[in-house]
């Protein structure tokens, strides 16, 4: 079949195939915010990290200190002055849309710039 | 005549482009639909926003299409601001509070409130009416007492919990119109309870007020759902996640639901151990001490308010008695999650047999 065409119709199928393929990667940078960290103290942006850059930093919450890891690709909150450290048991989140909250420090931890994902809520 | 018109031999014989091309370009040219399309779709992502109001984190989901992203944003603020606003009325720890006034003139005079915690109170008296009492926002001395939110928090004697326990009954509220009497010097309203679900539904009220009703609310696990079925998405319903009581960021199960409000009480939310026990924050009126039967329940009702108040009623009821004030209850669903030996099993009521999924999603 590739006999048959001409030279304009080889031409045009390169030029198709390569801005097909092209706007594929545009979409795909499009619709990843970058995977970042994005670290709020009560409603402030206060720490921005790459989510595949291994880091560990501290943020000053309204109540105390945050130690924060980043490793493989996932966010996690180590140390806290907190009551009940349910910002440490929640474990390491990963995932598009996932949040990590420590109320008693009005902080909040998005992963991926906080867009969700799909028609869900959690309850518990 | 006319040979200028006729076709060109040249091009009837060799088509342009070629039978074979057409149809990969054909081919192509739906490719570049599909990345068309998945690039507009972009354009009807979600608006989300997340804050901490009331003790606990909010996040609201303005889902509805058409909409322009600035308003929704706008929207959001507003119920941000309408949250403060109640937290500011409700709350028991500031006396400047329509509730904090009531308590600190308890068994001394009348106080005059606003129409909603004047109705809110109404609307709880009923709870502990329907429950004999497992629900009772009489209880604020235990659970300023318990003081789970301290960073020391202790476990308090019989005798310290004998001392309370007369403070506690909500058969001495007196209420009339807007004016609210606690009989007894002591007496501690605590709206924690039902507060957040009325919260909740303020939110979805003045969302929809203003047009939008594809909306998801969250205050801090009280979810109110607003689902009109318009979005041109692939689901009409919206998918509730129960998280796993005994384990931290898993889920337990899920189920999809339409228009309601939902709410979670469980032991694992805010509590302490000592001496290998576990203290929780959902009080048992009328021993002073957490409810020990369930580990967690979940409402599915008509709205927040009631499935916020019904979600710690039927946890303090306990298994039998909890589950058939659900069965009883018109447009009222629960589940119920208990201990069974080392691990968990649980309870469905009659409408969410079929529709709840054990387990972690898959992706």
């Amino acid at each position: 079949m590739i006999q048959s065409l001409t030279l304009p119709d080889k031409i045009l199928l390169l030029l198709l195939s390569t801005a097909t393929i092209a706007s594929y990667f545009l979409v795909e940078i499009g619709s990843d915010p970058g995977s970042t960290v994005l670290v709020e103290v009560d409603g402030q942006a206060v720490y921005r990290a790459d989510l595949h850059r291994e880091s560990s930093f501290v943020v000053q919450g309204a109540r105390g200190e945050l130690a924060i890891e980043v490793r493989n690709g996932s966010v996690s909150v180590t140390r806290a002055d907190c009551p009940n450290h349910i910002c440490v048991r929640m474990g390491r989140k990963s995932r598009n849309g996932d949040i990590i909250v420590c109320v008693p420090n009005k902080t909040i931890i998005h992963i991926g710039g906080g867009t969700a994902d799909g028609v869900r809520a959690v309850t518990g | 005549m006319g040979s200028g018109l006729s076709p060109d031999k040249r091009t009837v014989g060799r088509q342009f482009p070629p039978r074979m091309t057409r149809k990969t370009l054909r081919a192509f040219f739906y490719a570049q639909l599909l990345t068309v399309a998945a690039c507009s779709n972009q354009g009807l992502e979600p608006v989300r926003r997340e804050s901490t109001v009331m003790g606990t984190f909010v996040s609201v989901t303005i889902f509805d299409e058409h909409v322009r992203r600035e308003f929704a944003q706008a929207m959001i603020d507003s119920v941000f601001e309408e949250m403060k606003r109640i937290e500011s009325i409700a709350t028991d720890y500031a006396d400047s509070s329509d509730i904090g006034q009531v308590n600190a003139h308890a068994g001394i005079e009348t106080v005059s409130v606003s129409k909603e915690i004047a109705r809110l109170v109404e609307e709880s008296i009923l709870y502990s009416e329907t429950s004999l009492g497992a629900f009772d926002i009489t209880v604020g001395p235990l659970v300023h007492s318990w003081d789970f939110l301290s960073d020391s928090p202790r476990v308090l004697s019989r005798a310290e919990l004998n001392g309370l326990l007369p403070l506690v009954n909500y058969r001495n509220i007196v209420w009339e119109n807007d004016k609210v009497f606690l009989k007894k010097k002591g007496m501690r309203l605590d709206l924690g309870a039902i507060a957040k679900g009325y919260a909740v539904d303020r939110a979805i009220a003045l969302l929809k007020r203003r047009g939008l009703t594809n909306v998801i609310v969250d205050l801090g696990g009280n979810l109110g759902v607003s689902w009109d079925g318009t979005r041109l998405l692939d689901s009409t319903r919206a998918t509730i996640f129960i998280r796993h009581p005994r384990r931290d960021g898993e889920m337990f199960g899920h189920f999809e639901v339409g228009t309601s409000g939902v709410s979670t009480s469980g032991d694992y939310q805010r509590y302490f151990t000592s001496g290998g026990v576990r203290y929780h924050h959902i009080l048992d009126p009328h021993t002073g001490e957490p409810a020990r039967d369930v580990v967690s329940v979940t409402i599915v009702a008509g709205d927040a308010t009631k499935a916020d108040a019904l979600s710690t009623t039927v946890f303090v009821l306990g298994r039998e008695k909890g589950m058939s004030l659900i069965e009883d209850l018109k447009d009222v669903e629960g589940m119920i999650i208990h201990e069974q030996g080392d691990t968990l099993g649980y309870m469905l009521s009659s409408g969410l047999k079929g529709r709840f999924v054990w387990g972690e999603p898959r992706d």
